[in-house]
């Protein structure tokens, strides 16, 4: 929001769009917050999900006697409600809004959002329930049951009349490259879902054909569904908040179609090994390896947008988190293509170096880019500003701290894991202890990372508690630099 | 760009390519696979055996324990025991799910019926993994056991030892048995011995 003074020196038609901007998010406030406050909502609960399976890891006795309570239950239910509840609602959120703005069209059928963001919310919910009674169909990523599935599935259907909607009504002229992210997301999510629901549940196919499928879903629907709306937000806020434009619009453009092209052939190499004819699995491996170029130009068109402007970064919330998951996203994707390599895998495979890698992608990454954008969104949705810098901070240092100690540890204790598998010398059950007080660092990372949460959801329920248009400035993190202030927030 | 729909039919070209590749083709090889192969007796124990594969897929078995064995050139599997060669997708076909598992946090049972084939020794594990395996950290399942008078002064075939000595009732006199959940695990679990049928191409596949 730009500090009150400069309204006399506006144009009529910086008017006109600064009306216009306020048009579209009256518009998208309803439905946008509705997935927000319910993405919230999941994140605590799968935060205390993740902190029980963390702890039954070290320590198998703790609260062992129940049987919803047993590790193998409430492991799936914390994935499944942090991929289907958090993450993947607040990306429905972030979508429609950034979609509206670039469009320039208001959104309209908030009915059928609502209807939407419902069906989602029903869909976790009977999910969860369905895994924590023991009916999990084991297929990672997608462990919900079948009527669960269903009810997320049809969640997609008023979504993408909505997106439809909005694009044929957008304004002439250029198409963004986070346009083309959220398009093609909101395009090939349901596909992805659809595709292994169909052929995993409801009209399950031969049993060797059934662990391709798995992982070709759940390596998509991290590459295809969250890593698209993501990218789509960092080359959104990171010239908005910075006030210019994104470094080069070809390498976008290259970046887009090589993700679109190479990403969607992976996942196999997640059955390295396995009992797989080679080019099934040879193929993945390519495409991970050509996963570079993508990822090499958005971290090149990233890095030279920013560049120069660091001190912005300390003081923006929302570059701080978004700058931390665009670096990530450079991290977690080399990680990932080298991980691919056979050599690589030969130590890693069936290891908690898996897990740590995952975590870089759907928290550091992910995540993280998820929390930048909600701190510039929801004060525009509102029209009230985040109420205090300190929570702000606990949120970052927690959050960030936690998931770099968080990686660093199981990356270790995977490395040894690896490392003891290999070596037939090594008692299975010596490799087992050794991995140890590794567990147990990763439950103080746990702890790290849910008090920032909780943070975060008080930040916002406080948010929503105050007067609107009480405070005109956007609260920020340090004092910026006197000629970059009016932009930032 | 500005042309819409040139840059959808790029997302549809994209996908569908992939979507062709590593779905459809797969399941339409493995399908027909399936189709050429003889269709097990349907009988009580295959069922139990069926039943046993839904306990281990609802209770998470495959968050710890892969089933598959990997050839010497990719890691110990042999030399630790857990398969005289690599499994391959035939090794599959009688299961209704694949959990080939993708964490070692415990071992891999591929053959766990065959390395471990007393009942009563996988009642006692599920009921206190520690009794058996001292250092593991596999969460006991105590709730897929019940506590029942013991009738006729014959305690069940299937109950706990309780104490140091073997006993197999408390000081109620009662017993600890396995569920019916229990039996179908332990019938599942005592049911794999993936590579006991021999397949000369997994040998000559995996150099030994």
């Amino acid at each position: 929001m730009k500090p009150t003074n400069s309204t006399q020196y506006l144009t009529s038609e910086q008017l006109h769009s600064r009306m216009e901007r306020a048009q579209i998010d009256e518009a998208a406030r309803g439905p946008v917050l509705h997935f927000f406050i319910s993405a919230l909502i999941w994140l605590l609960a799968g935060s205390a999900l993740a902190l029980l399976a963390s702890i039954k890891l070290h320590s198998p006795t703790f609260l062992a006697g129940t049987d919803w309570l047993t590790f193998g239950r409430v492991r799936p239910a914390h994935l499944t409600t942090m991929v289907y509840g958090w993450a993947t609602m607040a990306c429905i959120g972030v979508s429609l809004w950034i979609m509206s703005r670039l469009c320039r069209a208001p959104l309209r059928g908030a009915g059928w959002l609502h209807l939407s963001a419902t069906l989602l919310n029903a869909g976790n919910l009977v999910g969860t329930y369905g895994v924590l009674m023991g009916r999990s169909t084991s297929f990672e990523w997608l462990e919900y049951p079948r009527e669960a599935g269903a009810l997320i599935a049809a969640a997609f259907v008023p979504l993408i009349a909505v997106f439809a909607d909005m694009a044929r009504r957008r304004q002439p002229g250029h198409i963004y490259v986070s346009q083309w992210y959220l398009m093609a997301s909101i395009f090939w999510f349901p596909w992805l879902y659809l595709t292994a629901q169909a052929l995993l549940l409801w009209q399950p196919v031969a049993a060797p054909a059934q662990p391709p499928i798995n992982w070709w879903f759940a390596h998509n629907v991290l590459g295809l569904w969250f890593t698209p709306i993501c990218l789509a937000a960092a080359y959104y806020l990171i010239p908005k908040v910075l006030g210019r434009p994104i470094h080069s619009y070809y390498l976008s453009i290259v970046g887009f179609w090589s993700l679109a092209f190479f990403y969607a052939w992976n996942g196999m190499h997640h059955l390295i090994g396995g009992p797989y004819p080679a080019w099934l699995i040879s193929v993945s491996i390519v495409a991970s390896m050509m996963m570079f170029i993508p990822v090499a130009t958005v971290a090149v068109n990233h890095h030279f947008t920013v560049y120069g402007s660091f001190s912005m970064v300390r003081s923006s919330p929302t570059l701080r988190f978004v700058v931390f998951a665009a670096m990530n996203y450079t991290l977690v994707s080399i990680q990932g293509s080298l991980m691919a390599v056979r050599a690589v895998s030969h130590v890693t495979h069936f290891t908690h170096y898996t897990i740590a890698h995952s975590h870089l992608g759907m928290y550091a990454f992910v995540t993280m880019m998820l929390f930048g954008a909600m701190y510039y969104m929801v004060p525009r949705l509102t029209g009230r500003e985040w109420p205090s810098r300190r929570l702000i901070s606990l949120h970052f240092w927690c959050c960030g701290l936690g998931v770099l100690h968080y990686f660093a540890v199981l990356s270790v204790a995977g490395i040894e894991e690896g490392y003891g598998l290999l070596n037939e010398n090594v008692p299975f059950i010596d490799i087992v202890k050794r991995t140890l007080p590794y567990l147990e660092q990763r439950s103080w990372a746990g702890c790290a990372m849910t008090v920032g949460h909780l943070a975060f959801a008080t930040s916002f329920v406080w948010l929503l508690l105050r007067k609107p248009h009480a405070q005109r400035e956007a609260t920020l993190l340090a004092a910026p630099s006197q000629a970059l202030a009016p932009a930032l927030s | 760009m500005n042309h819409f729909r040139l840059i959808f039919l790029g997302f549809l070209a994209t996908f569908t390519s992939s979507w062709l590749g590593l779905v459809i083709l797969p399941s339409l090889h493995y399908g027909q696979m399936s189709a050429e192969l003889p269709k097990p007796a349907p009988s009580a124990e295959l069922d139990l055996v069926r039943r046993g594969e839904q306990i281990y897929a609802g209770n998470g078995c495959i968050y710890c324990h892969t089933q598959q064995v990997r050839s010497p050139e990719f890691g110990s599997d042999a030399a630790r025991n857990w398969g005289r060669r690599r499994t391959v997708a035939e090794d599959y076909m009688g299961d209704r799910l694949a959990m080939l598992g993708t964490m070692r946090t415990g071992p891999d049972l591929s053959n766990i019926g065959q390395r471990m084939k007393s009942a009563a020794w996988h009642y006692q594990h599920l009921h206190l993994p520690t009794s058996t395996s001292p250092g593991s950290i596999m969460p006991p399942y105590g709730f897929l056991f019940e506590l029942k008078p013991v009738v006729d002064g014959k305690p069940d075939a299937d109950a706990i030892p309780l104490g140091p000595d073997g006993g197999r009732t408390n000081a109620n006199g009662m017993q600890c048995v396995p569920t019916p959940e229990a039996r179908a695990l332990v019938a599942y679990l005592l049911s794999l011995k993936r590579t006991q049928a021999s397949r000369p191409e997994a040998l000559e596949a995996s150099g030994s």
